[in-house]
């Protein structure tokens, strides 16, 4: 196990677009990280880069005292990385069994046939399928497919684990089992792992630290909570959860708080730093921090029934307040014929954000 | 990535277990008539019967007299059967030697036609570049050459090279075939997904090992299909042959197949001994074959 530091990465696409543009990371060893972001975003190709798949044009990446790749001195191949990887296809060679999908890397690392044998059936049954050994690969569930990727990534000991949206091909209850067994899996073999994934439950509820990810930058790193609970752009905070987005304008300022209308409602903000009198500010509420009010009156915004849903256990209201289409959460039925809505909002659980150009236009949808 | 052949297992769910019988009837389906069937069956049984008759035919004169070759109507099950035809063109002609050169030729072909189009193919549908493009489309330009083009030129060649009357002299020309390169790499395109030979890559397999190990597997029907493909056209090859090869010896089966059609008179007899003899060779390699070709049309993509 080794601790993996990656710096100023830079990937190009063939028409000369950055699909990582100066990418740093570290991860110290036997830590999840999660690449989380939308397709494009760079999160696969960084992946690629650490595993030797692809060259990037400059930066350096380590993995413990080894230097993976270096501008001045190029990289070293892929299989002397010491990398284990889960594709997203888990590209498993459809002509060989099971064990022998397994042995293959072994093989090809020249180890014994009498050693190999132990090692296969150890990794066998570290990701319980000791039993389907002799079965191809077409024989088995998704499930199970998967967790034979896994096995021939792990059944060399890698240094470090690469996992290229591994859940993403299973179905939802499958997938939900899956993260809970991955996550074990690998807080016991206490592998550094390099998980690669859009899904953002996924990446919360799996990961050591997050690294959200746009047009090839970090836009923000992270615990789970800090990304869900403090996202440091309107871009994180739309990207994980759902987010519903309000404009504002600060009306005073007093050291680190200060007063924000909404509307024709007032809220007392905890404001950034840079963010005076005056200025327009973008908040980022989750539906859980917007809640149906009982009564009108100056600490609720006004607004609109536009839709209702009823999710089982609480109903969820679309609504235009505040000129912005919001998702409410609600635990009452608001009566059909009903269509005006007073709504709250908890100050503490959402994030503010100075507004410029680009997010003006995010606000605006 | 959005389309995953389901070759390398992506797609392929274990179906849930014991929920047999709850899948509702199917909507009810026409029935057709006893009689309907019948007909069908009478009409399919006739239409197979008159696809074989030419080939019993043959097989039935074989081992008839002169006779009763030229008598009407044609019988089907020889009232006097006999073998001289057989003894008579095995002992007059070179028959086994001609079947021999045949066989080298058809097997040598396809071998070498099976590993040219598994190489090409395959590096020009993993490797893209502009060359191998120009490459690809001049390839494909030289399928529409008819060979009578070519084939004096060709000649020209062998008698230089000195190997007219030989097996290699046969070869010229029988080596690649621009269809196969085609078959194969769009089956490549088809059925072999990057992360597959990625996966090996990351383990340190050499290119050439992944092609031996990974690629040449899981083309396995393809160009099974392409081996069945290049075996009937090499032996079943006429024009190319009857130039190369001038002496008696150095025939090849089709070649002295002709050889019982004089100008004058067609010695049916032991023509049709002959044929029944050659017919051997190529039905047991169908036969054993079969499966690979039918196997590999349909997995080559050009269904669609």
């Amino acid at each position: 196990m080794a601790e993996l530091v990656v710096s100023n990465l830079v990937k190009s696409f063939q028409n000369g677009a950055r699909a990582v543009d100066d990418v740093s990371l570290d991860l110290p060893s036997g830590k999840w990280l999660t690449l989380l972001g939308p397709s494009g975003c760079g999160k696969s190709t960084t992946l690629n880069c650490i595993a030797g798949l692809e060259t990037p044009e400059s930066g350096t990446i380590r993995l413990g005292d080894r230097t993976l790749f270096d501008t001045a001195r190029g990289g070293i191949p892929p299989e002397a990385r010491d990398v284990g990887m889960v594709f997203q296809s888990y590209a498993l060679w459809p002509h060989l069994t099971v064990a022998r999908n397994i042995a293959f890397p072994l093989e090809l690392r020249g180890i014994p046939a009498r050693e190999r044998k132990g090692r296969i059936a150890d990794v066998a049954n570290i990701v319980e399928l000791g039993s389907m050994l002799e079965r191809y690969p077409h024989e088995l569930s998704g499930g199970q497919q998967q967790r034979v990727a896994l096995a021939r990534a792990l059944v060399y000991e890698p240094k470090i684990l690469l996992l290229d949206e591994p859940l993403s091909n299973l179905d939802a209850k499958l997938r939900e089992r899956a993260r809970a067994w991955l996550s074990a899996l690998q807080r016991r073999l206490a592998v550094t792992t390099v998980y690669v994934t859009h899904d953002q439950t996924e990446a919360l509820t799996m990961s050591d630290e997050i690294a959200v990810m746009s047009e090839g930058r970090i836009a923000q790193r992270g615990t789970p909570r800090e990304i869900y609970g403090a996202p440091a752009t309107p871009f994180v905070a739309d990207f994980i959860g759902t987010s519903n987005f309000l404009n504002g304008t600060v009306l005073s300022r007093d050291r680190g708080s200060g007063t924000v209308r909404v509307a024709d409602a007032e809220f007392r903000f905890v404001l950034p730093d840079g963010v005076g009198v005056g200025d327009d500010v973008l908040i980022a509420a989750r539906p859980a921090s917007l809640r149906v009010a009982a009564r009108d009156d100056s600490s609720t915004i006004h607004g609109r029934i536009l839709q209702r849903t009823y999710m089982g256990f609480r109903y969820e209201y679309l609504a235009e307040i505040a000129g912005a289409e919001v998702r409410i959460d609600g635990a009452e039925e608001i009566p059909d014929g009903v269509d005006t809505i007073s709504v709250s909002l908890t100050p503490e659980e959402c994030s503010l954000f100075r507004r410029d150009g680009h997010e003006s236009k995010r606000a605006a949808r | 990535m959005t389309s995953r052949p389901d070759i390398h297992g992506v797609k392929v769910e274990a179906p849930a277990t014991g929920t047999g019988g709850v899948l509702p009837d199917l909507p009810h389906r026409r029935k057709k008539t006893p009689l309907a069937d019948r007909a069908i069956d009478v009409f399919l049984l006739l239409f197979g019967f008159f696809m074989v008759l030419p080939l019993l035919l043959l097989i039935a004169n074989a081992f008839k007299t002169p006779e009763e070759m030229l008598a009407w109507p044609p019988t089907l099950v020889p009232r006097e059967p006999t073998i001289s035809n057989f003894t008579s063109v095995l002992s007059s002609t070179p028959l086994l030697r001609w079947i021999f050169n045949s066989l080298a030729f058809a097997l040598s072909s396809a071998i070498a036609i099976s590993v040219t189009s598994a190489i090409a193919g395959y590096l020009m549908a993993k490797f893209p570049s502009r060359t191998m493009s120009v490459l690809f489309a001049v390839i494909l330009a030289t399928a529409i050459v008819p060979f009578e083009v070519y084939m004096i030129p060709l000649y020209f060649q062998a008698q230089a090279l000195g190997i007219l009357n030989s097996l290699p002299g046969l070869l010229l020309g029988y080596l690649v075939m621009s269809f196969g390169i085609f078959l194969i790499r769009q089956n490549v395109i088809h059925s072999i997904p990057d992360e597959l030979l990625e996966a090996a890559r990351i383990d340190g397999a050499g290119e050439i090992w992944i092609f031996v190990r990974v690629v040449v597997p899981l083309l396995r029907g393809a160009l099974g299909a392409l081996f069945v493909l290049a075996f009937f056209q090499a032996w079943t090859a006429f024009a190319w042959p009857i130039i190369v090869a001038t002496t008696k010896e150095s025939y090849t089966i089709e070649v002295g197949l002709a050889l019982f059609q004089t100008g004058f008179t067609i010695d049916l007899g032991r023509l049709s001994a002959a044929s029944a003899l050659v017919l051997v060779p190529s039905v047991t390699i169908f036969i054993f074959l079969r499966r690979n070709l039918v196997q590999g049309v349909a997995s080559t993509g050009l269904k669609e």
